[in-house]
């Protein structure tokens, strides 16, 4: 029965993907949103009759001695649920881009790009195979470029997306390292079989973790993120908040059995993550266009999810890429709003007073803030606390769980801090300005962002429980520690907007410029770092080798030979056919000789 | 058998070496199949009885390839106007 | 030649392989040789043009000098061992001179030369049946020839002409050249394929012949002998410069296209058979001949002149993207075929 409602929901999934090929946006709308509703069935059939975890369509694809290539789908909580977050923030954020990209001439076909990627990301999160996962993940990445240099003829915005396929590829080259070495140990490409081998070993774990630190911009990878906001606020929204960052985590999820099995692996990733949320963090604090602050927030959060990992709970990751998406799309949507109202102006420096002009969309960004600072009972609270939680009572490094709580401070800080800049204080903007929200297009989704903000929380904690039992009885402090350390950060919050944006006279900011100028990170690994390798790489790769030795003994040398060889063997092609026949029997001749010493 | 053979190996060593007319080289071809017809004959004393039928054949067919060869000699000459192994590029 | 009588060689030469292929004594298989030379002579003469001619006599004098050797090779071999049948292993003179004629018919790499010339001279349509369908008997042969020490050979031989093959079409400009040289590079695979399995060979050789059928009926159509030629069908008649374009890539052995998937299964069965010089000297020589493939698929599909009224040409009709679209469809079901193929025992 959930086999075969599996099956269906499998296929609605392929005429979602047959609209694709529709003329008409609002139909493929329509059946994400349909599809949408068969998944949402599925997985109420699974939690009913509990069903953990099923393969559909084994089909063998490629046949090799011992080794077989089969193409099917992995189903399990993980998987049903996505597809639910996933098209159901799909099909808002596709609406919302009806409205924002009204006036672009190409809107038909960016939707397509869009339903594409979903698609991809869709096949990443279902690959039983690794050659399955591997269509996807590197479905994500081109359509993630694609996407991004949407607007192409903007500079920006494509160096943002080579920036995004260059940080990707680095991250391929980890995702590369665990297929060959699955390749070299499972006999048939597929998690069931990687499971089944029950090994750690340092190349898989290395590798998976580089991807994920590519696809989900980690530390040391993570420039491209914060840059990808050149693209469309749709895109936006979609790639970088919900779904395709999270990629990256969702990979760490699915091998966690494998990470968790050593400590030091553990600690690895459970460092990375918390590196990565504290440094988003710092950054987020100083941005000045809104949408960078939602783009590093988002690292932020990205970052606690794989703490999360590396802390031995990967359901709460995947609990919080499930919440995340729903806040995270509607809080890109909201300055969508504000910037399309604003006639494409992102500095919050420039907004002040929404709460009058856009009701809606201001109360769905304070709810977006309130659910992602972890405020009770709304979305982000329900895995945001218990990440935090299980963080706490861990024996991990205590500077780190320390950092972490720091982070979730600063959260409330930045984003108590967008709220005031764009929501509250007068207004900043030029008189005239049509600020409105009187579009179905874009308030229907923001409210259905909105809902589900609210009670996804609440429905999804029913069924995604951790699996290990947690422990019961918790210190009064460590229970109330990430609500108390929010509520430290909104107060500090205060502060700091007062002293940088309020005060009178001016203030001397020279301690922010870490923060504004993100950790200098770009100006060393874009600047310094490629000039000083330009000059090693000119000096002695160039001229040396590549122009001396290598150009005179590798191409024109070989070039020569062959040549030398071909000119030889064209000779011998004297349309002569005596001459061929002589050469024949002569070599007739000495075969038979050879052959009768031998 | 071996006087067969040495015959066979003078024709193959003959339409090797021959330069000047392209007839030449079909009667060398027509000398090899000479031979092998000798050397079925031989057979046949041997005690191998369907070598004769066999010789049979080999006739038939030999004579369909010097007649194809005639008349790809004929055509050749209407193109080129002469049976000269050199005016064709063959030697 | 008068076009009513052609039916009839094609019966001949469609029976020479009924012959060949349901008889062991080799009489009978020398018979179905001769017959299949005999009745293709004719069509070589098509046109009676004086290249042509000329061509056909050289094919004519090798095919009855090896078809004699053949005989030879049969009649030593009876009269020491009074053996008949081709498979049944001697390991006498008679057998590798038999094995010898047979690969002088089909002009692998020692007894290669006169392949190029007489493909030069052809026209494109009767180049193509030699290349394709008049190796079908020969290869017959060689399969149940293939024995531990033919085997050798035959894959030194092999190997040898897959590099020869891509050595030899580097400084080649003329089109049907080219294709003779390729047509050695891809004998030297498919023996090899034959070698290590019968089903292996035949598969390669259909896969040869799938591929290169359009290339050859599309250069027809093209009328292009020379490579400066090539260079300015694009704008003439695109749909075929594409479809020799896409089939010199699958030629190749290019990873999407189908010729690949018969290089990578030869290699796979090579290197099951731990035969990995072989398979490494025949990537070798596949590796040289990219680059006269590529330069080909490259002057047809990328090079256009510099101001081209794209609106007058002929193809903007559309008269034939069916044709286009269906031979790509051919040459990319090497996808779809890699599964089926990969599951077939040798």
């Amino acid at each position: 029965m959930v086999g075969m409602c599996g099956m269906l929901g499998l296929v609605s999934l392929l005429i979602m993907g047959i609209f694709l090929f529709d003329k008409t946006k609002e139909n493929l709308a329509q059946a994400i949103k349909y599809s949408g509703f068969m998944n949402l069935l599925l997985l109420t059939l699974m939690v009913v009759s509990e069903e953990n975890e099923m393969l559909l369509m084994k089909w063998e694809w490629v046949k090799l001695g011992g080794y077989s290539l089969s193409i099917s789908f992995r189903y399990d909580m993980y998987t049903c649920s996505f597809f639910v977050v996933a098209l159901y923030v799909t099909w808002n954020i596709l609406i919302f881009s009806f409205y924002y990209m009204s006036t672009d001439p190409r809107v038909d076909l960016f939707c397509k790009y869009l339903g594409l990627f979903l698609i991809a990301m869709l096949l990443l999160v279902s690959a039983e195979g690794f050659f399955q996962l591997l269509i996807g993940w590197e479905g994500v990445g081109i359509m993630s470029y694609l996407l991004i240099s949407w607007w192409y003829a903007r500079s920006d915005a494509n160096t943002a997306a080579l920036q995004a396929i260059f940080y990707n590829r680095i991250g391929d080259i980890g995702l590369v390292i665990m297929l060959v070495w699955s390749l070299m140990n499972t006999s048939d490409w597929t998690f069931t079989s990687l499971y089944a081998l029950d090994m750690f070993n340092v190349f898989l774990v290395v590798g998976v973790v580089l991807a994920a630190m590519g696809k989900s911009a980690q530390l040391g990878l993570h420039p491209w993120l914060p840059a990808a906001m050149e693209g469309p606020t749709p895109v936006s929204s979609l790639l970088h908040s919900s779904t395709m960052v999270v990629a990256g985590v969702f990979l760490l999820i699915r091998f966690s059995p494998i990470i968790l099995m050593n400590s030091y692996a553990q600690a690895g990733v459970f460092l990375l993550g918390t590196m990565t949320t504290l440094f988003s963090a710092i950054c987020a604090l100083a941005q000045n266009d809104m949408k960078k602050v939602v783009a590093y927030s988002t690292a932020s959060q990205l970052g606690l999810m794989v703490t999360a990992v590396g802390v031995g709970v990967p359901q709460l990751a995947f609990l919080h890429i499930c919440m995340h998406a729903f806040f995270k799309a509607m809080l890109f949507m909201c300055s969508g709003g504000y910037i399309h109202g604003l006639q494409n102006e992102q500095d919050i420096r420039k907004m002040g007073g929404f709460l009058f002009a856009t009701p809606i969309t201001s109360s769905c960004l304070f709810i977006g803030s309130a659910a992602l600072m972890g405020t009770p009972f709304l979305a982000g609270f329900f895995s945001k606390d218990p990440i935090i939680e299980a963080i706490n009572i861990s024996n991990m490094n205590s500077w780190a769980i320390g950092l972490v709580l720091v982070a979730t401070s600063f959260t409330a800080v930045y984003s108590f801090r967008l709220m005031f800049m764009g929501v509250g204080s007068a207004s900043r903007m030029f008189t005239l300005q049509p600020m409105n929200e009187e579009y179905n297009n874009l308030v229907g989704p923001l409210q259905r962002l909105c809902y589900g903000s609210i009670v996804a929380g609440v429905v999804f904690i029913y069924f995604l429980i951790p699996y290990q039992v947690s422990i019961l009885s918790l210190p009064f402090t460590l229970k109330l520690a990430a609500i108390m350390v929010t509520a430290v950060g909104g107060l500090v919050s205060w502060d700091v907007v007062k002293l940088l944006h309020t005060s009178e006279g001016t203030v001397n900011v020279n301690y922010l410029s870490f923060e504004a100028q993100v950790g200098f990170y770009s100006h060393i690994m874009h600047k310094i770092m490629p000039k000083v390798w330009m000059t090693l790489g000119e000096n002695y790769q160039m001229q040396m080798i590549d122009r001396g030795w290598a150009e005179l003994t590798l191409p024109q040398g070989f070039g020569q030979n062959y040549k030398l060889l071909a000119d030889n063997i064209n000779q011998t092609q004297t349309a002569l056919v005596k001459m061929y026949i002589a050469i024949m029997m002569l070599i007739l001749m000495m075969m038979l000789m050879l052959i009768a010493l031998s | 058998m071996l006087i067969m053979a040495l015959v066979f190996c003078i024709a193959l060593l003959g339409l090797s070496l021959t330069q000047t007319h392209l007839l030449s080289v079909l009667l060398c071809l027509e000398m090899m199949m000479v031979a092998l017809y000798l050397g079925l004959g031989l057979m046949s004393l041997s005690g191998l009885n369907y070598s004769l039928m066999v010789a049979l054949v080999l006739l038939t067919f030999s004579a369909c390839e010097a007649s194809s060869g005639l008349a790809l000699l004929v055509l050749i000459s209407r193109s080129h106007g002469s049976d000269l192994l050199k005016s064709f590029n063959l030697s | 030649m008068s076009p009513y009588i052609s039916p009839l060689f094609g019966l001949a030469m469609g029976s020479s392989v009924l012959l060949i292929s349901s008889s062991t004594h080799w009489v009978f298989v020398w018979l179905g040789l001769e017959l299949g030379t005999l009745a293709f002579i004719p069509m070589l003469a098509w046109w009676h043009s004086s290249l042509e001619v000329e061509a056909t006599v050289k094919y004519f004098i090798i095919q009855a000098m090896a078809a004699a050797v053949f005989f030879f090779g049969g009649l030593v071999m009876t009269s020491t061992e009074y053996i008949s049948g081709l498979s049944q292993f001697v390991g006498n003179f008679g057998e590798v001179l038999i094995m010898f004629s047979i690969i002088m018919k089909l002009g692998l790499v020692p007894f290669h030369y006169w392949v190029v010339d007489v493909v030069q001279g052809l026209n494109y349509l009767p180049g193509m049946v030699l290349l394709t369908w008049q190796k079908v008997p020969g290869l017959m042969v060689l399969v149940q020839l293939v024995s531990m020490q033919n085997g050798l050979i035959l894959l030194i031989f092999g190997a040898l002409s897959a590099f020869w093959g891509g050595l030899g079409g580097l400084g080649q400009t003329q089109m049907r050249k080219l294709l003779a040289f390729s047509s050695i590079a891809h004998l030297g695979w498919l023996v090899s394929g034959c070698v290590v399995g019968t089903m292996l060979g035949s598969m390669y050789f259909i896969l040869y012949v799938v591929l290169s059928i359009p290339v050859f009926v599309f250069l027809y159509i093209l009328n292009n002998t020379h490579l400066n030629q090539v260079r300015a069908s694009l704008v003439s008649n695109p749909v075929a410069a594409m479809v020799v374009g896409v089939g010199f890539l699958s030629l190749a052995g290019l990873p999407p296209f189908m010729g690949f998937f018969g290089k990578w299964l030869v290699l796979t069965w090579l290197l099951n058979n731990f035969l990995v010089g072989g398979a490494v000297a025949l990537v070798v020589g596949a590796l040289v001949s990219l680059f006269y493939y590529l330069r080909v698929s490259y002057m047809c599909m990328v090079i256009l002149g510099p101001q081209q009224i794209m609106v007058s040409l002929s193809w903007r009709k559309g008269f034939m993207g069916s044709l286009l679209g269906g031979l790509v469809v051919l040459n990319l079901l090497g996808l779809l075929l890699v599964g089926g193929i990969s599951s077939l025992s040798k």
